[in-house]
């Protein structure tokens, strides 16, 4: 353990093969606050998480030796949910849907914009894994969200959806009419999920559409991944309570065939 | 600040490559990027005409070293031609073989270079992460070319240019923690341990956020946690500042301030617990090169001692106000009399220390607003008028600083040009689009008092003043506006104001002397007179005064005012007042009593010492003057002959081109930042040797400049 980094101050390791962009990013997040560790490839990446104690990976896709999805793999395998994993990512390299099923915890392209970048870095520290908060919701009326921007929320409501699965930090909602003109990336939708006798009888959350499947690809069923961005409790503790057995590694599931 | 690249949607993109391949590639990369402006040539030959009529933010190219017109060319070409200079260049390069030439192409303001390759997400990464690390370093392309550098350094081992190139680097970015960390690398790399260990622990102290990753330097190349001791022998200076004047009345604040500084190897700080104290050192000694001084100091108040330094002629100097004793009212006042920034009383060394960190990095290149009104106010003031210029296109193509301030900032230049019209109209937008009525409103009152429209300037003075009451400069500016009114009882009134404020202000005591002579109390002006070490600030402004009242068409008037000054002027100052009766017999001259205009010179004695530019002056006067008795002729005169530089009344309209002033340091990513130690192979100077040429179209320019939103003359 470092004995020079205070107890309050979090770590973020940057595995990230390009030395140039390595070094700028790693002096702004220690003008930031933050304690930083580097690693030019996922294998040197991999021996500092399991030495220290990390809060926060942000990785490169393309690297040598081992790449970001090897080493998002061989991290959720150590641990479902920490440390959490932001992806930067250069065009092409890795599609959102199978960047945050491999459990990544946010996605950013690049060239990333730096403000973005040290907010979604405040907030996966402080968080801790999860990328929700907890508040009211009460069938969706009068639910007031101060740190979701100001997107207009929708309001969504689904009886028995035909395909659910849930992830870590999100569900994937399959079959549903992704035509809708509120079914585009980045609507902030109020759900109200009620299902027919099963463990999850309803739930409530709010939720940001990270990417539409509009038709079957790969094999796959059209469908939206959702990221979590506020919750009740109720629903938290029931969420929850599906994860006892295992907690899952997707952060938002890819969705089933 | 330049900030590169800073809206993707208006950045102009050129991609050089005779390879159609890797053009496309490239293309294509940039257009996933998001750039939509991308222009493609196959040689600089095809893209020299295109940049003659458009303006270009990056190149993208090889080097083409077999070319007729090499990339080289092209760059050294950018740094000549002042409206090129905000193109910046990125290699791709032969990595095997190519390499050799980064020295030229860093030293040209290279921003940054890439391996050739024929795989296009290669490309993909490397553009993106560039981009990414401008927007980092918030679109520095000097801090961002660094970086490359520093990786073209390391892998050629060449460790002693990275020690000088981290300390060029650091005198622009004084305490910069990114340089400092890798000029502590480099020293480890050169076997000087205690010198990077000195390094080290500035940045500590600089930022406690650091630590860790110092510590990790050090084991890295000495293997040890920690210094074997917390050791200061050797001191480096990354704010470059060599001394360094501390008031305060609290010693132990003293203490500590001292203490850190010296951590910085700041040699020469010399510390006094009064205003006066303070002053009287300040007057005989040179300029220091930082000023730490609390507010409310005893027996000086600083906000007088302030004004004092400044029109002491110490414009240069950062002065940084340290207490928790300013009120709000002050905040105007500390600045307008020019101190740089506040620092509240009790404060962590952290802050102090980030305090000094950007004080001194704002002095020498500011990037915020106020920090570019100040430099450009001292710049002009000290006559460093090209570096001003270049200062002042700088801020006119910068996004953040508001079209209000950028008026303002031509108005005060203007008026140091001496073209208080055209300083007046400045002024007025500025004032119209919003901006701190404080400056403006003061800048035109002394814009009118020179055009002579009295009443309308104290009116603006007067409003001014309404704001802050407390600028002895204001005052006596008032008080000339009052004179020129006629009205001496409010100007005697004004300048006793200001002796309230500060009696022994060098400026008070010129105003006051010169009041006294405008209403003929010869003895009081030559009692103030004696506080004096110089009078010719005293003669120069009874001259203007003189002037204007013969400009008024009221000549004895200016006579009897150039005859009390002589009265009062000490006989030790024999030069002025042969001065002043040189400008009496002038003024006789021109009003045809050459009788008394001979005169006034009997006294003088040309024959002693004819060596200086005023007696030959006077001796040839004399010598007209007797001619044309003899032949009862008149005078004639050329149009400056009395004194009188600046002619108002021809007013015309100076379109200043502030685009078409010379780069600078550090203008192009390292522009004359970079300096290899390493001789310059003959191959390659040849590569650098015949240039390209190059003409501007100006009509398609300047749609060019409107269209790029460049702040342009309204």
């Amino acid at each position: 353990m470092n004995e020079g980094v205070n107890r309050s101050q979090k770590t973020v390791l940057i595995a990230e093969d390009n030395v140039q962009l390595r070094e700028a990013l790693a002096f702004k997040l220690m003008r930031n606050g933050f304690n930083v560790l580097e690693a030019s490839d996922g294998i040197e990446a991999l021996t500092q998480i399991k030495g220290e104690k990390i809060d926060l990976v942000i990785s490169d896709i393309r690297m040598p030796k081992s790449d970001g999805v090897e080493l998002i793999t061989n991290i959720r395998n150590i641990d479902a949910r920490m440390p959490p994993v932001i992806f930067l990512s250069g065009y092409s390299d890795l599609s959102l849907e199978k960047a945050y099923d491999l459990g990544c915890f946010d996605f950013l392209s690049k060239p990333f914009n730096t403000k973005e970048l040290i907010e979604i870095v405040k907030l996966a520290t402080e968080l801790g894994g999860i990328d929700w908060i907890n508040s009211q919701i009460d069938d969706g009326s009068n639910i007031e969200v101060l740190s979701l921007d100001k997107k207009d929320i929708v309001i969504g409501k689904l009886h028995d959806p035909e395909d659910v699965s849930l992830g870590r930090g999100g569900v994937f909602i399959g079959g549903s009419d992704t035509s809708n003109s509120v079914c585009k990336e980045g609507s902030l939708i109020n759900f109200d999920i009620s299902f027919k006798g099963a463990l999850l009888d309803k739930i409530s959350f709010i939720g940001e559409i990270i990417w539409v499947r509009n038709s079957p690809e790969e094999g796959l069923c059209p469908g939206i991944g959702v990221k979590f961005r506020c919750m009740s409790e109720s629903s938290e503790k029931k969420i929850l309570g599906c994860y006892l057995e295992e907690i899952p590694k997707s952060f938002i599931p890819i969705g089933n065939n | 600040m330049k900030r590169f690249l800073e809206n993707r949607g208006d950045a102009r993109i050129a991609v050089v490559d005779p390879i159609d391949s890797s053009r496309n590639m490239i293309l294509d990369v940039l257009k996933n990027l998001g750039y939509t402006d991308i222009a493609t040539f196959v040689d600089h030959e095809q893209f020299l005409p295109y940049l003659e009529g458009k303006s270009c933010d990056w190149l993208i190219s090889p080097l083409l070293i077999d070319k007729n017109i090499n990339t080289l060319q092209m760059m050294k070409l950018f740094t000549l031609e002042p409206r090129l200079k905000n193109l910046h260049t990125s290699l791709m390069l032969d990595i095997d073989s190519e390499l050799d030439y980064l020295n030229e192409a860093f030293e040209l303001g290279l921003l940054s270079y890439h391996k050739k390759t024929f795989v296009m997400s290669d490309y993909d990464k490397e553009l993106s992460d560039l981009v990414s690390m401008i927007d980092l370093y918030d679109g520095d392309t000097t801090l961002t070319s660094a970086e490359y550098i520093r990786s073209f350094l390391k892998e050629r081992h060449f460790n002693r240019t990275r020690i000088a190139y981290e300390q060029n680097l650091l005198s622009m970015y004084p305490g910069e923690v990114r340089v400092l960390f890798s000029l502590a690398e480099a020293l480890f790399l050169n076997s000087k341990e205690d010198e990077a260990e000195g390094t080290l622990q500035q940045i500590v102290l600089i930022n406690k956020q650091l630590e860790s990753r110092c510590r990790f330097l050090r084991k890295k190349y000495t293997g040890q946690d920690d210094p074997k001791e917390e050791y200061w022998g050797f001191k480096s200076n990354p704010f470059g500042i060599k001394s360094c004047l501390l008031i305060d009345s609290d010693t132990d604040n003293i203490f500590n301030m001292k203490q850190y500084l010296e951590k910085f190897g700041i040699k020469n700080i010399e510390a006094y617990e009064d205003g006066e104290q303070a002053w009287e050192a300040i007057c005989t000694d040179k300029e220091p090169e930082l000023i730490l001084t609390e507010w409310s100091l005893p027996k000086l108040h600083a906000s007088l001692l302030i004004q004092r330094i400044r029109s002491h002629g110490f414009m240069k100097v950062p002065i940084v106000v340290v207490s928790s004793l300013v009120a709000k009212r002050d905040l105007s006042l500390i600045e307008e009399i020019g101190a740089d920034r506040i620092l509240k009383k009790p404060f962590e060394h952290e802050e102090f220390l980030e305090t000094i960190v950007w004080t001194v990095q704002q002095n020498r290149q500011p990037t915020e607003e106020r920090s570019f009104v100040l430099k450009i106010g001292r710049l002009l003031t000290t006559n460093r008028i090209d570096e001003s210029k270049r200062l002042i296109g700088e801020c006119l193509r910068n996004s953040i600083i508001s079209d209000a301030k950028k008026y303002y900032i031509l108005a005060a230049y203007q008026y140091y040009l001496g073209d208080y019209k055209t300083s007046y109209q400045h002024a007025i937008k500025a004032l119209k689009l919003g901006t701190d009525q404080l400056f403006i409103l003061d800048l035109m009152g002394k814009c009118l008092l020179q055009l002579r429209q009295f009443e309308k300037a104290y009116i603006c003075l007067e409003k001014a003043n309404a704001i802050c009451d407390l600028n002895i400069e204001r005052l006596l500016n008032m008080s000339s506006a009052k004179v020129g009114m006629g009205d001496l009882t409010e100007a005697e009134n004004l300048v006793a104001k200001a002796k309230q404020l500060d009696s022994e202000n060098r400026e008070v005591v010129i105003a006051d002397a010169a009041i006294s002579i405008e209403s003929g109390k010869i003895d009081k002006s030559k009692g103030l007179l004696s506080k004096l070490h110089s009078g010719s600030k005293l003669v120069s402004h009874m001259n203007n005064r003189a002037v204007s009242l013969v400009k008024m068409g009221k000549l004895y008037d200016g006579i009897k005012l150039y005859k009390r000054t002589l009265d009062t002027l000490p006989e030790k100052w024999e030069d002025l007042k042969n001065a002043v009766s040189y400008n009496i017999a002038l003024a006789y001259s021109k009003s045809g009593d050459l009788e008394l205009a001979l005169q006034a010179l009997t006294n003088i004695d040309t024959s002693a010492d004819n060596e200086s530019e005023l007696m030959k002056k006077i001796h040839s006067l004399q010598v007209r003057l007797k001619k044309a008795i003899q032949k009862g002729s008149k005078l004639e005169f050329s149009s400056n002959v009395d004194g009188d530089h600046k002619d108002n009344s021809d007013y015309s309209f100076i379109n200043e081109d502030f685009q078409s002033i010379s780069i600078g340091r550090g203008d192009i990513g390292s522009y004359r930042i970079f300096y290899p130690i390493d001789d310059v192979s003959e191959e390659r100077k040849k590569s650098l040797s015949k240039m390209p040429k190059f003409k501007f179209s100006n009509v398609s320019n300047d749609e060019e400049l409107l269209s790029n939103k460049v702040f342009v003359y309204k």
